[in-house]
């Protein structure tokens, strides 16, 4: 059973991920695609991280880490587009089932680029770290 | 052998880099805006039937369009010129295209915000050979060509610069496909209203720019561009970006085309040629980004 909830998720993340690189040269909203990278309290602590985004008129929406167990579909995000920061606020879950929030705030890197970056803090529940993610 | 090709090459890219320059001096140098000529300018070539002929004329004359000052807004704010802005005066007067202010367009904030990251950092995927739509598409480099095809009811936009491609105007009286996969040039239908070409054109990506300094556009652009020859040696363009995704309202601009007599399109392949990394990456070196392997 854990086997195929497992091969049910790794298809799931594949999918979603292979779909996702179709907008790779993507020269519209530079928030709009599949984010990748690690998040962590420290260097040597650091944990998968992927956020994939969307964006329609004035409105921001997407996954954090679309899939997995600790997926957080994003209830509110902003950018300031004269410093290109960016708020983002999501709701998961802990092992338990209990609400979880997460708070992410970044700032948009090498615009022009493919691989845009977007870096920042990241808090999850008690814990807070900082994290990196390309663009892919 | 290998220097003459590195010399044509950085020929071909110096001309790249300053044809925006270029076209607006020699334009201003025969007396500005669209009635430049300093010879009286003959009507626009016609078809026996009356039609306007936006191409080379019947008979064998050849030429091809030139662009002028391919920019669709006038910077005012230090913020809002480019590198290549600097040093480009900005004609005025009777004859000039009527486009509005930077300030005066009406962007989304993002799309604003995008913009002016752009003058800055001028990473254009046309640069890159990468194919551009609408005025980028129209207005590329070293001239453009309209042919028209009666038989077959379309009309080809073909350029000698960029990928060096071409765009096929449906004249048949077609709607667009309901389900289009979004591509570079859009799905583009046209009519005649009087002499005016106007084409309508949807199905955009989000993969390139739409103008050279780089108006954000979006899958949402729906893009109307209207065409004339007032005389022999004028072509006007004139674009409505309608993107509800990227501006809050659709906004007008456009641009003139010098015909350029005994030119003709050539050969031309971007991606042996184009050796322009100040349009790629702006004048200074520093900015050089070459984290991504796939061009943008």
């Amino acid at each position: 059973m854990r086997a195929k909830v497992f091969c049910f998720v790794c298809v799931w993340a594949c999918l979603t991920i292979a779909l996702m690189t179709g907008a790779q040269a993507q020269e519209g909203h530079p928030l709009i695609g599949t984010w990748s990278g690690d998040w962590g309290p420290s260097a040597t602590e650091r944990t998968p991280l992927l956020i994939v985004m969307d964006w329609k008129t004035t409105t921001l929406s997407g996954i954090i880490n679309p899939g997995y167990p600790d997926e957080a579909p994003i209830r509110a995000g902003t950018l300031d587009s004269t410093k290109w920061t960016v708020h983002l606020e999501a709701d998961s879950k802990d092992e338990r089932g209990n609400p979880v929030k997460v708070v992410v705030d970044g700032k948009l890197e090498n615009i022009g680029s493919l691989n845009r970056t977007l870096t920042g803090t990241m808090t999850r529940g008690s814990i807070k770290g900082n994290f990196k993610l390309t663009r892919e | 052998m290998r220097r003459r090709h590195f010399f044509a090459a950085s020929a071909a890219t110096a001309v790249l880099a300053l044809s925006p320059v270029l076209t607006h001096s020699i334009f201003a140098q025969r007396g500005g805006g669209a009635q430049g000529a300093s010879a009286p300018a003959r009507p626009a070539p016609r078809t026996p039937d009356g039609k306007v002929i936006l191409g080379s004329p019947v008979g064998g004359e050849r030429g091809t369009w030139m662009t002028v000052d391919n920019r669709l807004a006038i910077p005012e704010k230090p913020e809002e010129f480019g590198d290549r802005d600097a040093t480009t005066n900005f004609p005025s007067g009777p004859g000039v295209f009527p486009k509005p202010k930077v300030g005066q367009v009406p962007f989304q904030p993002w799309a604003r915000g995008l913009f002016i990251y752009r003058t800055k950092h001028e990473f254009e995927p046309y640069t890159r050979c990468k194919p551009a739509g609408g005025a980028r598409m129209v207005g590329t480099a070293y001239g453009t060509d309209f042919i028209d095809v009666p038989e077959q009811k379309r009309i080809y936009i073909t350029q000698t610069g960029g990928p060096h491609s071409f765009r096929p105007i449906y004249m048949d009286g077609r709607p667009h496909p309901k389900d289009m996969d979004p591509t570079y040039y859009g799905h583009s239908v046209g009519h005649w209203e009087g002499d005016a070409l106007v084409i309508d054109t949807v199905g955009f990506n989000e993969r390139s720019w739409i103008d050279l300094r780089g108006m954000p556009t979006t899958e949402s652009l729906h893009l109307t561009e209207r065409i004339t020859r007032p005389d022999f040696n004028t072509l006007r363009y004139e674009m409505t970006i309608d993107d509800p995704e990227a501006y809050t309202a659709p906004w007008t601009s456009g641009m003139f085309f010098r015909w350029a007599p005994g030119a003709e399109q050539f050969e031309f392949v971007c991606q042996d040629g184009n050796l322009a990394p100040i349009l790629m990456i702006g004048a200074d070196n520093k900015k050089l980004d070459r984290s991504s392997r796939i061009a943008p």
